[in-house]
């Protein structure tokens, strides 16, 4: 069984895995904590990881009815994200690990998202990988486990950071990615012609900070905005960017000549992009893999299952070091 | 009875290990910024230099600060992982106390500590029967305040040794639940 932690950002998640069907997945959110700065404050986050972390690990053994001889592997995040809270996460699974003779694997966050969907599908190698959270926006090439090429990013915000800056634009809540897709469902989402950023440029990278000075610009010079004004600017954004999301992931399956693509991170709990690529993909006659809601935001479960593909467990606990710039590609 | 005592409130990582009282073990390591690479080294060095388990340990004391908040949370996330499901003898410890009980003079003295460029941490002490011991509230306020008393003024900015702790009176100690160790910011 496996043990595992992701505290990379502002969520605290411990799970305890067995296999696909036999697991625990806890999670502590902190967005209402957060919502009051309209953003992650990384100090704050980290002070509730490590007033959660003990209480949620008992929870998560609890839950698999799970003792420590039980486990098997320790694996934890240890990048990219904020290293306060990386830290928080590293330091109690290096002493746990420590303390118990257990083993850790080190798993990048990224890497959590990229095999999300696993947990429910079975995907055959190579597919592309479209991860879009509040910290990410990158495609990438798998082609096995460990063997990945980044094909695109973002140039600036990635898009769950463009969909709460749009969000705090329209005094609409947080975070911004429920708070859009909300909003939007009464909203014309054709009344605004939102730019997409580097559209029909030759590149699989994206840019969203047109994208929301466009907003921000359309906010400022309005003398006032009616809930169905926000509505519609709210459809707009959304609109324009689950287009350019599937725009570019649709082009780098064109340009592998792979049909397989996975999609992941917060951003694809969206309904509207579900909606889309679904229907883009059946269209074109592509598989499509999103993971289930509760499994698109941060969680240790996908942390788990990460380690269980890449089997690099070691007892070089100080080898194990939070790297909030660390990279796959 | 084995008790460990450990700090990593600021930039130095200081721990000691009791054999029913008697110190058989003091560890002072200049580690900024490497808490987190380095603890489980150190825990393993001390417990193979005096032979013994983890769960030899019966009582630990932890320093929770103030101090330097990530170098706190690192040693404080460690500790819980460590004596997880393991230990319930727990104690917090204020690194203020700690502080003082590395001071040998007979008159009263007052400890200032600045943990930020906003805020600082000060307290009074005075030898009592062989006890160092608090002579009112640790206060926190601006440099400039901390810094107005008649005591003779302590300044530090870290903590050199806890082989001392248990000059401290026992009620300085706060026994707390595991996982609910968490700093003082």
């Amino acid at each position: 069984m496996i043990l595992a932690f992701d505290t990379s950002c502002d969520d605290t998640s411990v799970s305890c895995f067995l296999d696909k069907t036999k697991y625990s997945n806890v999670i502590s959110s902190q967005n209402e904590i957060h919502k009051k700065y309209g953003g992650i404050m990384p100090e704050v986050a980290a002070r509730k990881h490590i007033e959660n972390i003990a209480y949620l690990t008992k929870e998560a053994m609890l839950r698999m009815d799970a003792a420590l001889r039980d486990i098997d592997e320790i694996a934890v995040t240890v990048g990219p994200g904020l290293l306060p809270s990386l830290l928080v996460g590293v330091s109690f699974a290096k002493g746990l690990a420590y303390a118990n003779k257990i083993p850790i694997s080190p798993v990048n966050h990224i890497e959590g998202h990229i095999f999300a969907p696993f947990i429910e599908y079975d995907i055959r190698f190579p597919f592309i990988a479209l991860v879009i959270s509040g910290g990410h926006t990158h495609i990438f090439l798998v082609k096995s486990v460990g063997e990945y090429v980044l094909l695109g990013k973002t140039l600036d915000d990635a898009v769950g950071e463009a969909f709460d800056k749009v969000a705090r634009l329209l005094d609409a809540g947080y975070p911004g990615g429920p708070v859009i897709d909300k909003l939007s469902k009464t909203g014309n989402p054709y009344r605004y012609s939102i730019p997409k950023g580097m559209e029909n440029k030759n590149t699989l990278n994206f840019s969203f900070s047109g994208t929301k000075t466009f907003v921000k610009n359309l906010v400022n010079n309005a003398s006032y905005l009616s809930i169905s004004d926000k509505a519609d600017i709210a459809a707009s954004f959304q609109r324009a960017a689950v287009d350019i999301l599937w725009k570019r992931a649709y082009e780098a399956c064109l340009q592998t000549g792979i049909k397989r693509l996975a999609v992941s991170g917060g951003v694809s709990a969206n309904s509207l992009l579900r909606e889309e690529f679904a229907k883009n993909a059946k269209e074109y006659g592509m598989g499509l893999f999103i993971p289930k809601k509760e499994l698109t935001t941060d969680n240790a479960l996908m942390i788990a299952f990460a380690a269980s593909l890449k089997r690099s467990p070691t007892f070089d606990y100080s080898s194990i070091e939070a790297n909030p710039r660390l990279r796959i590609y | 009875m084995k008790e460990l005592v450990i700090d990593g409130s600021f930039e130095d990582i200081n721990l000691s290990v009791f054999d029913s009282k008697e110190l058989i073990y003091d560890l002072h390591l200049h580690s900024p910024h490497t808490h987190s690479k380095i603890l489980t080294d150190i825990f393993d060095y001390a417990f193979n230099s005096l032979s013994i388990d983890i769960k030899d340990i019966e009582k630990l004391y932890c320093c929770i600060g103030p101090g330097k908040y990530t170098s706190l949370r690192v040693v404080l996330a460690a500790i819980k992982g460590m004596f997880f499901e393991k230990l319930e003898n727990v104690y917090g410890v204020n690194s203020l106390d700690l502080m003082a009980s590395e001071e040998f003079r007979n008159e009263p003295f007052r400890i200032v500590c600045e943990t930020s460029k906003t805020k600082t941490y000060f307290s009074d002490y005075v030898l009592n029967n062989g006890f160092v011991e608090r002579l009112g509230e640790i206060g926190s306020s601006q440099k400039n305040e901390a810094v107005k008393t008649d005591y003779k003024i302590i300044q530090k900015n870290c903590i050199g040794s806890v082989r001392n702790i248990f000059r401290l009176k026992p009620e300085y100690f706060k026994r707390v639940e595991l996982y609910a160790l968490t700093p003082v910011y």
